[in-house]
């Protein structure tokens, strides 16, 4: 009896934590909502040639390593997103926890088509460490 | 009874249907000699991206729209910008329209940071005014376009200012507003500054 108890337990673990998995893009979204959005707009468009775009950047791409410290820091100077060049500084977001840079990066790398790599708390802390 | 009924419920929806569109003067008014007097938008003179002066005059026999925005604004600006830009695209071989942002930080937005803007929007003078210019009379006729626009140290980037596009007419007046952030709304008002170019040119003939 023990024992069934104890699998029933385990797959009821495992339920929860999957929705919780679910969830982090939720929690992605809502972070987008009131730090991104402003800028990149709703569906990832960007702002003609003044904001570049995160819908089928390739910078997210090129640039995965270094997403953690665009997010946390900032980023100034000409850029080239999709062949099209920018510079107009981006000022960082510095009140922002590993996770929810975490939770930011998957939620951009997965949405409006976008199929980028996940990333978890530990690559993103690793990745944090080489900001210039 | 219930044809009757059927009647009139048709005939209620069809005078509903019927009911003529307009755009009311949105000013406020007073009758002076049997005749409406409504306040107007004051006398300007401001500088845009290709440093020239953009004053009434240069909105003369059009209608046009405006806002207020600053080029290092972090909140709203972006997402209005890019509604005006739905507006200028729209709009832009129709010579009756023309277009004005007010920058509200004239210190940081100088003639060459407006031109750098415009490029970046991808828009052009003189359909698309960028204007810097005195700054209390920035600020202050921000009041005649319904808008607010204060300097607040606590706000992001400085100033305080609404997300409002603004209609006016050939005689300086108010016709239409909208929120710029929203895309519904600004939807709606485009299709009011096309009942106003038609109405607006048809009355003159
Ligand atoms: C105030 C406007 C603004 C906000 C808010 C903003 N960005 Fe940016 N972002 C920019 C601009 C402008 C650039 C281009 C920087 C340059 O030219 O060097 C940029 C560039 C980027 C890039 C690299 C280029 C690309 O498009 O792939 C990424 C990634 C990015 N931003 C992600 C974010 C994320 C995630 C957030 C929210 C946490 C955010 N940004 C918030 C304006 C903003």
């Amino acid at each position: 009896m023990r024992r069934y108890l104890f699998f029933f337990g385990l797959i009821l673990f495992t339920i929860f934590t999957w929705t919780d998995c679910s969830n982090s893009y939720s929690d992605g979204k809502y972070l987008y909502e009131i730090h991104c959005q402003s800028c990149h707009m709703p569906d990832g468009i960007g702002l003609k040639g003044l904001i570049p775009p995160l819908a089928g950047s390739d910078y997210l791409k090129k640039n995965y390593d270094k997403l953690p410290c665009v997010i946390l820091l900032g980023i100034e100077g000409e850029i080239v997103v999709n062949g099209k060049t920018y510079n107009q500084p981006m000022a960082g977001i510095p009140e922002l926890e590993t996770m929810d840079i975490a939770l930011l990066i998957n939620y951009i790398n997965h949405q409006w088509g976008n199929d980028g790599k996940y990333t978890d708390f530990r690559e993103v802390e690793a990745n944090l460490q080489k900001c210039e | 009874m219930r044809t009757i009924l059927f009647f009139s419920l048709t005939l209620l929806i069809l005078s509903n249907c019927t009911e003529k569109k307009t755009l009311k003067i949105l000013n406020r008014g007073e009758e002076v000699n049997g005749k409406m007097v409504y306040e107007k938008i004051r006398d300007f003179s401001f500088t845009n991206q290709d440093s020239i002066e953009v004053t009434n005059k240069t909105f003369g026999g059009k209608i046009y729209v405006s806002n207020n925005f600053f080029t290092t604004c972090p909140s709203i600006c972006p997402t209005t910008s890019l509604h005006m830009g739905r507006i200028y695209d729209r709009f832009l071989n129709d010579d009756r329209v023309g277009m004005i942002s007010h920058s509200i930080d004239v210190r940081t937005d100088s003639v060459p940071v407006l031109k750098t803007y415009a490029n970046g929007l991808e828009i052009e003078a003189p359909k698309w005014n960028l204007v810097t210019g005195n700054e209390e009379e920035i600020l202050a006729i921000a009041y005649d376009y319904f808008s607010n626009a204060l300097k607040d140290e606590t706000a992001p980037g400085g100033f305080d200012h609404d997300d409002l596009f603004v209609l006016i007419d050939k005689n300086r007046h108010i016709r239409s507003i909208a929120h710029g952030t929203d895309p519904k709304d600004v939807n709606r008002f485009m299709k009011d500054m096309e009942f106003l170019l038609k109405s607006e040119y048809s009355e003159t003939k």
